[in-house]
């Protein structure tokens, strides 16, 4: 392929950055969660809350996961919220910036200004954001896994919008979604990676679709983050239109070719071979496959 | 020429978002890109991967279109050696896997051989 890119005048650098976007992806996709296990190298950013922080002296660190594979600077917009490994939820209302330090393997976040807000927070406080700068900080922990780790230098501002698409967006597999609904959940397809949160997926799909009345009885009817995926396409449906429409791309998708198609009356086999196969989230490979149906 | 098949799985389709994504890449590029990926997908499933599959359900839908297999089969069960599967709807894309043998094998050539028997002609005379 190289012979290729250099033909047309690029440099190598693009072909390994295509290379690097595409393993994001396909990291990012879940479907290849064998790989992702064995991947030691999972990065966490820490949260590190200012000593004047209000509401808690003592517990100054919030450990995020991010994926091991995203590229270095990550920008997390302001109005996105993330959740520790512990549950609590901190909002983003300021910008922020998580560079990778180059010493070392630290990874290090430049913020410019950020504002966290814990979610439990009963009474809202608004306050000023201040404008200081960000501070870098090493962590403690062992060094096996790669810290990131940015302080937030301001009160937190009770803020229930919890808007989770801009975050997505670089690291989403599946396309933009954009339209993130402030008085829905944290929506999050399943295809994401490690951030937890209040999945709903099929509120995401409802708001792809635009589909106005639909998506407000869906997101309220699956707060609890349920995600089924066929439910909310076909909610309004009659139970027709669930065969017609074959051609879902939420399909358990299974691509191959075939040796031999056989059929009795109506019973059907298949002698299917060099396949890959898509379900449940999961990406399998055979080289053959054989298979019997009834129709 | 390899089946473009593989294009709309995991791997096919992150590669095309992420071509699509990186704008210095022209659309020819690109392109090549993506035979390339074909060669190599079809090249690797057929040597690399060396497991089987067992698998029973019920028949939604078939078709065959341009040597196409299209199936929609429900509550199917995948039965591999290590793990069990269960699925409630899946769509099967088939290529025809034979004649891509038929498309490497040389031409056959028919040798005729027929007894021709000559006699001398008489000579004139």
């Amino acid at each position: 392929m190289k012979e290729l890119f250099l033909d047309e005048g690029l440099e190598d650098r693009v072909l390994d950055d295509l290379r690097h976007l595409w393993e994001t992806k396909v990291m990012q996709s879940k479907a290849m969660e064998d790989f992702r296990k064995n991947n030691i190298n999972s990065s966490d950013f820490v949260l590190q809350l200012p000593a004047n922080y209000p509401r808690t002296n003592t517990q100054t660190l919030a450990t995020f996961s991010l994926p091991a594979s995203l590229a270095y600077p990550v920008q997390i917009p302001a109005g996105v919220t993330l959740q520790t490994a512990s549950g609590q939820l901190y909002k983003v209302n300021v910008p922020v910036v998580v560079t990778q330090a180059p010493v070392g393997h630290q990874p290090v976040s430049n913020v410019s200004q950020k504002v966290p807000e814990r979610s439990e927070m009963p009474a809202p406080q608004p306050v000023a954001v201040a404008q200081n700068p960000v501070l870098l900080q090493e962590p403690e922990p062992p060094s096996a896994a790669p810290h990131k780790l940015f302080t937030i230098p301001c009160l937190p501002k009770l803020d229930l919008d919890y808007t989770y698409s801009q975050l997505s967006d670089i690291v989403q597999l599946d396309g933009a979604a954009d339209n993130s609904d402030p008085e829905e959940d944290e929506d999050l397809p399943l295809e994401e990676n490690d951030f937890l949160g209040l999945i709903n997926a099929e509120a995401i799909r409802a708001l792809k679709e635009e589909n106005g009345s639909d998506s407000n009885s869906i997101s309220s009817s699956s707060d609890d983050g349920v995600v089924d995926e066929l439910d909310p396409l076909n909610s309004g449906d009659d139970v027709v239109e669930q065969d017609i429409p074959d051609l879902f791309d939420t399909d358990n998708v299974i691509v191959c070719q075939y040796d031999k198609i056989h059929r009795s009356k109506n019973r059907w086999k298949f002698h299917l071979k060099d396949g890959v196969m898509s379900y449940g989230g999961r990406d399998y490979v055979f080289s053959k496959a054989i298979g019997e149906a009834e129709w | 020429m390899a089946y473009q098949l593989y294009r709309n799985t995991t791997l096919g389709n992150s590669l095309q978002e992420s071509l699509d994504e990186l704008i210095q890449i022209t659309p020819q590029l690109a392109l090549q890109v993506l035979l390339q990926f074909d060669k190599a997908i079809n090249a690797a499933l057929a040597s690399r991967v060396r497991n089987r599959v067992n698998f029973r359900g019920s028949l939604n839908t078939y078709r065959f279109c341009d040597n196409v297999w299209t199936f929609v089969l429900n509550d199917v069960e995948f039965r591999e050696v290590t793990e069990l599967v269960k699925v409630d709807k899946v769509k099967i894309v088939a290529c025809d896997g034979k004649s891509e043998s038929q498309q490497n094998r040389t031409r056959t050539v028919l040798v005729l051989d027929l007894p021709v028997t000559t006699e001398p002609r008489p000579a004139v005379g």
